[in-house]
C-alpha cells in the first residue's frame, strides 16, 4: 500500500482525512521545523564560529571550538599538538556514569519488573501506578529531595550516626557515587516499564519446559528467560543511557564542582557574558552526534529483529 | 423508461494494486436489482459480495465500471451524497450518542424540520419495539437489541436502497431466525430495495426474493431461492446451496421421444433438454440443462439428495433409471434420515429419506439396495 | 499468565528488590515531605509539627518571587498545553486515520524528534537560534520552546486512544449524511475526548517540569517555579524549598491520578 498519494480518487473515501493529511501537519512541521530542526542547524553553525569575548559570536568561521574541544596546544596555544584530554576525559567520565547507571537500574529494575509482572493483573496494575508516580513528580524535586537525604548533614548521616552504625558523617555527597544515585533516581522508571512490558508478554511455559527438562531456575533465567525479554532490557537500558548521558541536574546538584559532566559542560559555556558558545555548541553537536549513533544502531538492530528474526 | 431498477452493476471491477501481486476483488460484474426487492449477495468468504455491498455505499472505490441508482451514476458521489443507507456487520452505533440521538443522526444531518425528526424518529423506533429504550446508551442494549437500533438509524431518512452487511451473524440461533422474519417483514412494511449479504445459504433461501451466488469475485448465478436450488448453473452452486450429488454423464443428443413430455417435465425458462448417459450405468436419461452441449460431451451432472429414491433390492430386471449400490451408513437426523450409498462402480452417493414413515425399516446398513434416480431430478452442469 | 507455578517462575530476592525499588523511588520524597512539617529553623532535628514553612512560602519574604514564578508557571503550561494538544490532534488525525501518504515515515520521526535530543542539546539550540534572530528572550520564547518539546508528550495517549477507536464509526457517520466536519465534531471527537485530556495533562505537566530547557531560554530576570528553586538549592538548601517541593509534589500526584481516572473513564464508557 506504500507509494499511494491521496489526491484524486475516485468519490468513494474511507476517511474524513484522506487528501488533507499534508494540512493537517503543517502546524506541527511548521512548529517542530522551526524551533527545533533550525536551531540544531543553526547551533551547528556556530560551532564552527568563533567566540566573541565580550559574549556571543563573530561571524568569523573556524574549526577553533573543536580544535579546542580534541587538541591541546598548551597554555599559549603555541605548543605541539597533542591530544586534549580533558574533554575527552569529561565525556568518558560521563559516558561511564551513564552506563553505571544503566547498570544500577538493571540490577534493580529487572527483578523489580519479573516481580510485578507475575502478581495478579489487579495487584499489577497498581505496582505499575506507583511506580510510575515518582516519575511524574518534578526531576527537580526528586534531585533535591536525593540531595537532601544524602548530604553530611542530612537525614540518612543522622540516622545512621544516631544508630551508632557510623561515627562520623559518610560524605555521600559531591561524589561520584551520588551522581549515580542521582541519574539511577532519576530514569529507574524507564528501565522497570519496558522490561515489565517485555516479561508480560513472555510465555512462562517456555520456563516450564525448561525445569522439564533439569535446567535449575537460575540457569532458567539466564538461558530462557532473558534471551526471550531481550527486547524490553534493551529498551530500557537506551532509555536510561541517553538522557544520563546528557544530564544536567543529578551531576550538578549531586556531583558538585568538582565532578564534572557534559551538561554542566555545556552549561557553563552559556552561563553570563564569559561564557564560549561555539565551543558549547561544538560540545552539545558532540554529544548528539554520539546520541544519534546509538539511536541508528537500536533502530537498524530493531529493524533487523522484525525482519530477520523470529 | 417504464421500469427502472433500484440499482445497476455496469461492469464493475475492483483491484486492490500491489507491485508485484494486485488482487481482482471484482471481475467485471453486471447486473440488476429490481425496485422493492429483498436480495441477497450469497458467498464464501472472499468472494466479493462485501466489497460490492461497500462499493454500491460508497466506501469503496470502483476500479472500472458504473453504479446506477434509480437510472442515476452514483459511481462518482461521497458516502454521504449517495440516498443509501447501511446496517454495518459490527452495527457501528455511536456509544456517546442515545438510542434515540443515533436514529435520528441521520435525519439531522439531512436538515429535515424538528418536528418531522421527532415523528419519524419515534416511528421507527415502534417500528423496532424499542421505543421505551430511547434514552438508553448502546452499551446497555443486548447484541439483538443493538441491531434493531442500527436497523431502524438506517432506515429512518428513507433511503432508496438499504444495505445490509451480514447484520445478523453475531447473534445466536434462535434470535437469528426471529430477526429474519423480522427483517422479512419490514422489507415488506417499507417497501425500500434491501440489499442484504450473508454467507450463510439458509438465511438466504428463506429471506431473499432473488439470489445472486458470489465466488472468486464473479457472480456464479442470479435467480430465485427456487430457481437456484432447483437449477444450479454450475458444480459451484450446486454445492454451496444445500447438498449436491455430482455425477459423471455423457451427452448422447437432444432429448429423445418430447412428444411424452409431460406437464411437469415442462422446461423451465432458458433450459433445454438432452439426453444423456450416466457413468455408474443409467442410460438414456432426459435431463434438463441451461446449457446446449454437443453429442458425446463429458458433462457433471448434479441430483439432490432428498430426490434418490432408496427401496430394498427385488427381483425383477430393467427398472426405469435404476441401479444398485450398498447402505454404507445411515444418519438419523431429526426430521431425516441421511443415508450414504456406494454404487456397484465404486461411486459415492448421499440420500436423503424424510422421516414420515419409517423409511429405513427396510434396509440397513451393508444391505444391497435399489437406487432410483428420477430424471426430472436430475440437472446438468455447466462446468 | 499471573497463575504460574510458583516453583518454576519464583526467584529468591526479587520480592525484596522490588520493594527495595520503592522505597528508594519514594524515601527521599517522603523524607522531603515530613520535613517540611518540621517545627524548627534547623532542617535537620525534628522538633515536632508545623505549617511555619508553608507559611514562609505563602507569606514570607520570598513568597512574592514564588508566587509570579508560581504563575509564570502555571501560564506557560497552560498555553504549551493548549497549543501543543491542538498540533497533536490535527497530526494524530493526519498520521492514523487515511491512507499512507508521502512523507508519513518522516513526520513520525519529526514528531518523536523533541524526544530523541537530548534536552541540553535542545536547551542549547533553542537559545543560540533565539540569539541568532535577536529575539528577546522572556516569557514567549520559554513558551515557544515548551510547545516543541510538549508535541510529542500530548500525540502519544491521542494517538494511542485514535488507534483504538475503529474507523466504522466514521464509515456510520459519513453513510447517515454527515459531511467530514460533522463526523469529526460530533462522532470522531467525542470519542478521542479522554485521549485529548490525557494529552493535555500530560504536556501540562512537562511543561510545569521543565527546568533545564527553561532555564536556557528565559533569560534573566523571569523565573518559572523550576528555576526558582533551583536558584534557591544554589544558595542552600532551607525549609521553605522542601515546603515548596511538597506542594508540588501534590500537584504532580493529583494532576496523574486525573490523568488515570480519565483513560479509565474512557476505557469504561466503550
Amino acid at each position: 500500500m506504500a507509494g499511494w498519494i491521496t489526491k484524486g480518487g475516485n468519490g468513494a473515501q474511507t476517511s474524513i482525512v484522506d487528501g488533507k493529511q499534508h494540512i493537517l501537519l503543517m502546524p506541527a512541521w511548521f512548529v517542530i521545523g522551526i524551533l527545533l530542526v533550525i536551531p540544531v542547524l543553526v547551533m551547528l553553525i556556530y560551532s564552527f564560529l568563533t567566540q566573541d569575548f565580550r559574549g556571543g559570536v563573530i561571524w568569523e568561521f573556524t574549526l577553533e571550538a573543536y580544535d579546542q574541544f580534541f587538541i591541546d596546544r598548551g597554555l599559549f596555544g603555541d605548543e605541539p599538538a597533542r591530544i586534549e584530554w580533558t574533554y575527552l576525559g569529561i565525556f568518558w567520565r560521563s559516558f561511564l556514569q551513564a552506563l553505571f547507571a544503566m547498570v544500577f537500574c538493571f540490577l534493580i529494575g529487572f527483578p523489580t519488573a519479573y516481580f510485578i509482572a507475575t502478581r495478579a493483573p489487579k495487584s499489577r496494575s497498581f505496582w505499575l501506578f506507583l511506580i510510575t508516580i515518582p516519575y511524574w513528580v518534578n526531576l527537580l524535586i526528586r534531585t533535591v529531595s536525593m540531595k537532601f537525604l544524602i548530604r553530611d548533614t542530612g537525614p540518612l548521616n543522622n540516622w545512621l550516626m544516631s544508630w551508632g552504625v557510623i561515627d562520623d558523617p559518610i560524605s555521600m555527597i559531591n561524589t561520584n557515587f551520588a551522581i549515580q544515585l542521582g541519574l539511577f533516581y532519576s530514569y529507574l522508571p524507564f528501565m522497570v516499564l519496558p522490561i515489565y512490558a517485555s516479561i508480560e508478554r513472555y510465555n512462562f511455559a517456555l520456563s516450564e519446559a525448561a525445569a522439564d527438562l533439569y535446567s535449575n531456575r537460575w540457569t532458567t533465567l539466564f538461558k530462557v528467560v532473558i534471551p526471550a525479554v531481550k527486547p524490553g532490557i534493551i529498551a530500557g537500558c537506551i532509555l536510561v543511557f541517553i538522557p544520563s548521558l546528557g544530564a544536567f541536574l543529578a551531576p550538578d546538584l549531586l556531583g558538585g564542582a568538582k565532578n564534572f559532566m557534559i551538561g554542566s559542560l555545556v552549561e557553563e559555556q552559556f552561563k553570563g557574558q564569559s561564557g564560549d558558545w561555539p565551543f558549547g555548541a561544538a560540545v552539545s553537536m558532540i554529544l548528539l552526534t554520539i546520541i544519534m549513533i546509538i539511536l541508528l544502531f537500536y533502530a537498524r538492530a530493531q529493524s533487523r529483529d522484525n525482519n530477520g528474526g523470529h | 423508461m417504464t421500469d427502472t431498477h433500484a440499482i445497476d452493476i455496469v461492469s464493475v471491477t475492483k483491484v486492490y494494486p500491489h507491485r508485484t501481486d494486485p488482487v481482482v476483488a471484482l471481475d467485471n460484474i453486471s447486473f440488476s436489482i429490481g425496485d422493492n426487492e429483498f436480495f441477497t449477495l450469497l458467498g464464501p468468504s472472499g468472494c466479493g459480495k462485501t466489497t460490492l455491498l461497500r462499493m454500491i455505499g460508497g466506501f469503496e472505490d470502483i476500479t472500472k465500471g458504473q453504479i446506477l441508482l434509480f437510472g442515476d451514476d452514483i459511481s462518482r458521489l461521497q458516502s454521504n451524497q449517495r440516498p443509501v443507507n447501511t446496517v454495518f456487520q459490527q452495527y457501528a452505533l455511536f456509544p456517546h450518542l442515545t438510542v434515540y440521538e443515533n436514529v435520528a443522526f441521520g435525519l439531522k444531518r439531512l436538515g429535515r424540520d424538528t418536528d418531522f425528526i421527532k415523528t419519524q424518529t419515534h416511528a421507527m423506533l415502534e417500528l423496532i419495539r424499542m421505543a421505551e429504550f430511547a434514552e438508553r446508551k448502546p452499551s446497555q442494549l443486548s447484541g439483538g437489541q443493538q441491531q434493531r437500533v442500527a436497523l431502524a438509524r438506517a432506515l429512518a431518512p428513507q433511503p432508496k436502497v438499504l444495505l445490509l452487511d451480514e447484520p445478523l451473524s453475531a447473534l445466536d440461533l434462535k434470535l437469528r431466525q426471529a430477526m429474519r422474519e423480522e427483517l422479512k417483514e419490514i422489507q415488506k412494511h417499507t417497501g425500500i430495495t434491501f440489499i442484504f449479504v450473508t454467507h450463510d445459504q439458509e438465511e438466504a433461501l428463506t429471506m431473499s426474493d432473488r439470489i445472486a451466488v458470489m465466488s472468486n469475485g464473479q457472480v456464479q448465478q442470479i435467480g430465485s431461492p427456487k430457481e437456484i436450488y432447483d437449477n444450479p448453473t454450475n458444480i459451484f452452486v450446486a454445492n454451496f446451496i444445500g447438498e449436491a450429488n455430482i455425477l459423471k454423464a455423457k451427452v448422447t443428443g437432444p432429448e429423445k421421444s418430447p412428444a411424452k413430455a409431460s406437464k411437469a417435465q415442462a422446461a423451465a425458462k432458458d433450459q433445454v433438454k438432452l439426453c444423456v448417459d450416466l457413468e455408474c450405468g443409467i442410460k438414456g436419461l432426459n435431463i434438463f440443462s441451461q446449457s446446449q452441449f454437443q453429442k458425446g460431451k463429458q458433462i457433471n451432472v448434479m441430483i439432490r439428495p432428498e430426490r434418490i429414491q432408496i427401496k430394498p433390492l427385488t427381483r425383477g430386471r430393467g427398472k426405469v433409471n435404476t441401479i444398485g449400490g450398498t447402505v454404507k451408513s445411515i444418519s438419523y437426523l431429526g426430521t431425516d434420515t441421511q443415508v450414504q450409498l456406494l454404487l456397484d462402480d465404486g461411486e459415492s452417493l448421499l440420500a436423503r429419506l424424510q422421516n414420515t414413515i419409517d423409511a429405513t425399516s427396510s434396509f440397513g446398513v451393508g444391505n444391497k439396495v435399489e437406487i432410483t434416480i428420477p430424471e426430472i431430478a436430475i440437472r446438468a452442469l455447466s462446468e | 499468565m499471573a497463575k504460574t507455578s510458583q516453583r518454576i517462575s519464583w526467584y529468591p530476592g526479587f520480592r525484596e528488590m522490588a520493594w527495595l525499588c520503592l522505597i528508594i523511588l519514594y524515601a527521599p520524597l517522603i523524607i522531603v515531605m515530613v520535613y517540611s512539617f518540621n517545627n524548627s529553623p534547623s532542617i535537620t532535628v525534628w522538633k515536632g509539627f508545623s505549617l511555619v514553612w508553608y507559611n514562609e512560602v505563602f507569606f514570607g519574604p520570598e513568597a512574592g518571587k514564588f508566587k509570579q514564578a508560581t504563575v509564570n508557571s502555571l501560564t506557560i503550561a497552560i498555553l504549551a498545553a493548549v497549543t501543543s494538544t491542538v498540533i497533536a490532534t490535527l497530526s494524530a488525525l493526519a498520521m492514523i486515520r487515511g491512507r499512507a501518504f508521502r512523507g508519513q515515515a518522516v513526520t513520525f520521526g519529526l514528531i518523536n524528534l523533541p524526544l530523541m535530543v537530548p534536552e541540553i542539546v535542545t536547551a542549547v539550540a533553542t537559545l543560540i537560534f533565539f540569539a541568532s534572530i535577536g529575539f528577546e528572550r522572556g516569557l514567549l520564547s520559554i513558551l515557544l520552546a515548551h510547545i516543541v518539546f510538549c508535541i510529542p508528550f500530548a500525540y502519544l495517549p491521542i494517538a494511542a486512544r485514535l488507534q483504538g477507536i475503529s474507523n466504522v464509526y466514521e464509515q456510520a457517520a459519513r453513510d447517515l449524511y454527515a459531511t467530514p466536519g460533522q463526523t469529526f465534531r460530533l462522532i470522531l471527537f467525542p470519542m478521542m475526548l479522554p485521549g485529548i485530556l490525557s494529552g493535555f495533562l500530560l504536556a501540562f505537566i512537562i511543561s510545569l517540569d521543565d527546568f533545564i530547557i527553561t532555564n536556557f531560554v528565559k533569560g534573566a530576570g523571569v523565573e518559572t517555579l523550576p528555576t526558582a528553586i533551583f536558584g534557591a538549592v544554589k544558595q542552600g538548601i532551607k525549609p521553605n524549598i522542601m515546603a515548596i517541593s511538597t506542594l508540588m509534589l501534590a500537584a504532580s500526584i493529583l494532576l496523574v491520578t486525573i490523568s488515570y481516572l480519565i483513560s479509565r473513564m474512557g476505557n469504561n464508557r466503550d
